[in-house]
């Protein structure tokens, strides 16, 4: 006897029969468990949902230092160090690249002594650069940081 | 295996021309449409839209490679590589003007008429469902080339001159000196050399005669669309999978495919593979999967085993299951449904960055 595997049999009957709350909770309970079993399923569906939505190659100056799947929600990099960065489809078409210097990168450390108001607006994040690309299907965004800065994707509302 | 293509321009040599910004649909149109040779480069040089087993994003060159590898250690020998030459021919040459031959536009328009663009959301999904579309026509014309260059193996050439000119055509090997002109005027009915799509006429009368109707016509004339199968339909046109039907399209995709297997699975053959795939599905169903009895019953070593289809993995999960996640991510409403159960993937760090640069 072998229940090792017995999510992809609970999801293939969840696919034909997506109401059932009987599966569901089946499976959310595996989900939740510290097992084995459980780390198979979480595998599992990180390799369903890769396949969900494109892959984008982060690159910075000529050299991929990460991937997005896309499918995996919205994902971002972060420690970002000024340089020339691009943004290139698994299938090779590059959808957007730029230089970002430091003032894209760095934010400057808030001063102390600023009133609360103002202390409160300097936690939210300031965007250097909002940009949509292909058509509305990606959502690129440039957070400077204290310690470099992040680059974030996620799907266009669009999509969702 | 370089395709005949000369770089024209300096803004494409630089790489920062306006070609690696276009969708791939795009690009090709411009191939089909304007017999753009730019167009053609950025496709064949920077477009790595195929995958074998493991390896992705390759370049159609190095698809065709792995292609030609695996083909050759399934004993095809030397046909493998005239398959290859054929192969890489069809995609990449754009014949000048006037002249005939191998076009790779007839290919690529083959690959747009499949698109569907309903079902492509965004601009995204549809590069992916083109790439597929790509992936399959490519794996396609890798067989018919094999069966091609197979038959035309046991033909050699022949220029049968004319009194207005001369045909190459291909004839069998046992067909002797002399009794090649006699055959052909004996068989081919007022052959005239200065008539357009001549040699395609006389060759097909050459092949219908001694292959039994399965000639296949010279390069130039282009393959149907009909040439694919449903099954090399990308699977983002199967909307009626079933929970029964999970067993048996993995099984038929992998039996598809089975090319791209790894060896010792290869070796079972297609209908055999089906059978295993079947009864792997069914036990897991019954909760009784005995995977070293099937390993056995097949023939198959338990490493083998264990690395298609094996039930506990660490970081590397077995084929069979990488390719049931990616018919069930077919199902935007098991998409969603996972998503709703807040089943979030556990996200390891990314390679080459420092731990915690990335995360969700």
């Amino acid at each position: 006897m072998n229940g090792q595997l017995s999510f992809i049999d609970t999801l293939a009957r969840l696919a034909a029969n997506p109401g059932s709350e009987v599966l569901r909770a089946d499976l959310a309970d595996l989900a939740a468990e510290q097992s084995p079993a459980s780390s198979q399923l979480h595998q599992f569906v990180r390799e369903m949902l890769s396949h969900t939505g494109p892959i984008i190659h982060l690159e910075q100056d000529g050299r991929v230092i990460g991937t997005f799947h896309l499918g995996l929600g919205g994902q971002q990099a972060s420690q970002l160090q000024p340089g020339n960065y691009l943004l290139r489809l698994s299938t090779g078409r590059v959808l957007w690249e730029d230089t970002l210097t430091e003032s894209d990168l760095f934010r400057s450390i808030p001063d102390q002594s600023l009133p609360l108001a103002a202390a409160s607006e300097a936690r939210q994040p300031p965007i250097s650069c909002e940009e949509l690309l292909a058509g509305g299907a990606v959502v690129l965004k440039v957070i400077p940081g204290f310690h470099g800065g992040t680059i974030g994707i996620e799907q266009g509302e669009e999509q969702a | 295996m370089n395709p005949p293509i000369q770089v024209v321009s300096r803004e494409y040599r630089n790489g920062k021309g306006r070609y690696r910004l276009l969708p791939l649909r795009e690009l090709l149109r411009r191939i089909v449409e304007e017999s753009d040779g730019d167009a053609l480069v950025e496709f064949h040089d920077h477009r790595p839209v195929f995958c074998y087993l493991d390896e992705v994003e390759l370049l159609l060159a190095d698809f065709a490679d792995r292609l030609r590898r695996a083909a050759e250690l399934q004993a095809w020998g030397s046909t493998s590589l005239c398959a290859y030459d054929l192969l890489v021919d069809r995609f990449s040459k754009i014949p000048r003007p006037g002249e005939s031959g191998v076009d790779c536009r007839n290919y690529f328009r083959a690959a747009l008429n499949l698109f569907v663009e309903q079902l492509a959301p965004d601009e995204l999904r549809g590069e992916l469902i083109l790439a597929e579309i790509l992936q399959r026509l490519v794996c396609r014309h890798f067989e018919l080339a094999l069966r091609e260059c197979q038959r035309t193996a046991d033909m050699t050439r022949f220029d049968w001159t004319l009194p207005t000119g001369s045909i190459l055509v291909l004839l069998p090997r046992g067909l002797s000196g002399p009794d090649r002109r006699r055959w052909l005027e004996e068989h081919v009915a007022d052959p005239d050399p200065r008539r357009s799509g001549e040699r395609d006429r006389v060759q097909m009368i050459i092949q219908q005669h001694f292959r039994s109707g399965h000639a296949l016509p010279f390069d130039e004339v282009a393959l149907p669309d009909s040439a694919l199968l449903p099954s090399d339909l990308p699977r983002f046109f199967d909307a009626s999978l079933s929970v029964h039907g999970l067993a048996a399209t993995v099984a038929q995709e992998k039996a598809d495919r089975l090319q791209e297997q790894r060896p010792a699975i290869r070796q079972l053959g297609a209908p055999t593979l089906k059978e295993m795939i079947v009864k792997i599905f069914n036990e897991i169903a019954a909760g009784d999967f005995r995977e070293g009895e099937i390993a056995q019953e097949f023939g198959l070593s338990k490493p083998t085993f264990s690395r298609f289809a094996g039930s506990h993995w660490n970081s590397s999960m077995p084929d069979l299951w990488r390719n049931a996640a990616k018919v069930l991510s077919g199902r935007r409403d098991l998409v969603e449904i996972v998503r709703e159960l807040g089943i979030r993937p556990r996200i390891a760090a990314m390679p080459g960055l420092p731990e915690g640069v990335f995360c969700k």
